[in-house]
C-alpha cells in the first residue's frame, strides 16, 4: 500500500462534501485549460495514461498489499492541469468497482492530484541537475510524502480536537454543552474519536516502505522511458505537458 | 492479474438479462445514490446490515454470483481498519459501524456496475461533469481492458524469460519496472494511433452515447422504492434517536 483511498462513511458529512466541492472548482479549472484547440489530441493520451494508472494499480510490486499508483509519471507526462484530471477519473472509476468510497472521490482527488501536481513541479525542479530516472524517483517519494501529510491533514481535521475548535470558534458553544453532546462510547458516527496521531503513526509506518518502492519503480520507468521516447517525460520540446 | 476485476464485472453487466439488468440507469444510479446516502447519514448497524443483504439479494436474483461480488467490494476493508485502528473506543459497535459503512456502500457501487453496462453508467456521470472529463471517462475505461491484456502478456513474457524470480525481489522490481515502461511507450503510441482512428472515423468532440436513462415503470419501480425506502429509513432513525 503506497497509498490510501479513504473508503465511505469513515469521514463526518461536511468534511467530504468540503473536499468534493473544492476538487469540482478544481476540475473545472483544470478543464478549462485543458480544453484548449488541441483538445482532441490530448484526450487519449490523459485516457491512456489514466489506465496506465489503473492497470499498474493491479500489479503487486511485492507480494503483499503493497502496489504503485504511479501517481508522479501521471503527472510527468500530463502536467498539472489533465494530471488533476486523471486523478479523479482514477479515483471515479476505482470507487465504481468498489476500491475507495464515492462520496470520497472528491477527498481522494485532492489527494492522488496533490501528489499528481507535486510529481510534475518536483521533476521540473531536477531534472536539469540529474538524471531524468533519479529526478523522477525523487519527485516520486517527495510527492508520496505531500499526498500522505494531506491525507494525514484530512483527517485531522476530523478529529475530535479539530471540531472543538471548530465549534468554539464558529458557534460559541460552552466547554459544558460541548461535553454534554458528546456521545457516549459506540453510540456516535464511529469518527468522532479519530485519533491524527494514531492515524499519521500507522500511515506512515505501513506507507514508507510504500513510498521507497514507488520512488524506485518511478525512477526506473522514467528512465526507461527517456531513453526510448524522451519527448514523453518533457526532455524534448515535441511534447509538452498542460 | 486484475486486482479490481473490471473485466468480470463488465461482463456481468453486459451479459446478464435480469429484471435489474433490464431496469433503468438512471433507476439504479438512483437506487445507488440513496442506498450510499442512508449508509453515510445512519448510526445504526441492523439498516446498514439490510442494506448490505438487500445488496446481496439483488445480485443473487439477477444472477450475478453475489459471493465473488462480495468478495470484490470487501477490498476497502484494508483502508477502513486503518481508521477502525485510530479510531478505537473499546466497543465493538465503532468497528462494525465503519466497516459496515464501507462495505455496504462499496457492494452498493458494485451492485451497480455489476448490472449496468459501463456506457449507460458513464453516459449519465457525464452529464454533469465537464466534456474533456466525461469524454475521458469513457476512453479510459476502454483504455484499461487494453492495457490490462498487454501488461499480462508483458508479465507472462517476463515469467517465462526468468525475469521474476520469487527469491530475487531487487531484480524482479527491475524487470517489472521496465515492462510498465515498455507498456506505458506501447499506451501512448497507441493513443496516438488512436487520435488518428478517431479523426478518420469523424470524431467530433463527442464519445458518449448515453441511451435512454429510464426504462419502463415496471422495471425501474423496485430499484427506486428500494433506494426511497432506505433512505427514508435512514433519516426516520437518526432523527427519531
Amino acid at each position: 500500500m503506497t497509498h490510501l483511498h479513504v473508503p465511505d462513511g469513515v469521514l463526518p458529512v461536511w468534511l467530504w462534501l468540503s473536499g468534493a466541492a473544492l476538487a469540482a472548482a478544481i476540475i473545472a479549472v483544470a478543464s478549462r485549460i485543458a480544453s484548449g484547440p488541441d483538445f482532441r489530441r490530448r484526450l487519449p493520451v490523459l485516457s491512456m495514461t489514466a489506465a496506465f494508472m489503473i492497470v499498474a494499480m493491479s500489479i503487486p510490486v511485492i507480494p503483499a498489499a503493497y502496489h504503485v499508483q504511479l501517481a508522479a509519471v501521471a503527472g510527468i507526462i500530463l502536467g498539472p492541469a489533465l494530471g488533476m484530471i486523471a486523478a479523479f477519473i482514477v479515483n471515479l472509476l476505482l470507487a465504481l468497482v468498489g476500491h475507495g468510497g464515492i462520496t470520497t472521490v472528491g477527498l481522494n482527488t485532492l489527494i492522488v492530484g496533490s501528489e499528481v501536481v507535486a510529481g510534475w513541479a518536483f521533476f521540473r525542479l531536477f531534472r536539469a541537475a540529474v538524471a531524468p530516472g533519479v529526478a523522477a524517483g525523487a519527485a516520486a517519494f517527495l510527492a508520496m510524502v505531500i499526498g500522505a501529510v494531506i491525507m494525514i491533514g484530512v483527517v485531522a481535521l476530523a478529529s475530535p480536537q479539530a471540531r472543538t475548535l471548530h465549534l468554539h470558534e464558529m458557534l460559541a458553544v460552552g466547554e459544558t454543552e460541548h461535553h454534554a453532546a458528546q456521545p457516549e462510547p459506540g453510540a456516535g458516527p464511529g469518527y468522532e474519536n479519530l485519533s491524527t496521531s494514531r492515524f499519521a503513526a500507522l500511515v506512515v509506518g505501513l506507507g514508507a516502505v510504500g513510498w521507497l518502492l514507488e520512488a524506485l519503480v518511478t525512477g526506473l520507468i522514467v528512465r526507461f522511458a527517456a531513453g526510448v521516447k524522451p519527448d514523453l517525460v518533457g526532455l524534448a520540446a515535441v511534447h509538452e505537458p498542460v | 492479474m486484475n486486482r479490481f476485476n473490471i473485466a468480470i464485472i463488465d461482463y456481468w453487466s453486459t451479459s446478464g438479462r435480469s429484471f435489474l439488468h433490464r431496469a433503468g440507469p438512471a433507476a439504479k444510479v438512483m437506487m445507488a445514490a440513496c442506498f450510499v446516502a442512508a449508509v453515510v447519514i445512519t448510526r445504526q448497524i441492523p439498516l446498514l446490515a439490510i442494506i448490505y443483504t438487500t445488496c446481496v439479494l439483488l445480485l443473487a436474483a439477477a444472477r450475478v454470483p453475489p459471493l465473488k461480488v462480495m468478495a470484490i467490494a470487501a477490498y476497502p476493508t484494508i483502508f477502513v481498519l486503518l481508521f477502525v485502528i485510530s479510531a478505537w473506543d473499546g466497543t465493538w459497535t465503532t468497528p462494525a459501524r465503519l466497516f459496515g459503512r464501507a462495505l455496504a456502500g462499496a457492494l452498493t457501487l458494485v451492485t451497480l456496475l455489476a448490472t449496468t453496462p459501463y456506457p449507460r453508467v458513464f453516459g449519465l456521470v457525464s452529464r454533469v461533469l465537464p466534456r474533456i472529463v466525461g469524454e475521458a471517462l469513457f476512453l479510459t475505461y476502454r483504455a484499461v481492458f487494453v492495457l490490462l491484456d498487454m501488461a499480462g502478456e508483458l508479465v507472462t513474457a517476463a515469467r517465462v524469460r526468468s525475469g521474476l524470480q520469487l527469491h530475487h525481489p531487487l531484480v524482479n522490481l527491475r524487470n517489472l519496472s521496465a515492462a510498465m515502461g515498455a507498456l506505458l511507450i506501447h499506451a501512448i503510441d497507441r493513443s496516438e494511433r488512436q487520435f488518428d482512428i478517431m479523426a478518420v472515423r469523424g470524431y467530433s468532440d463527442h464519445v458518449a452515447a448515453p441511451g435512454r436513462p429510464w426504462n419502463s415503470l415496471a422495471t425501474d419501480i423496485l430499484p427506486i422504492a428500494l433506494g426511497i425506502s432506505a433512505l427514508a429509513a435512514a433519516i426516520i432513525l437518526r432523527w427519531n434517536r
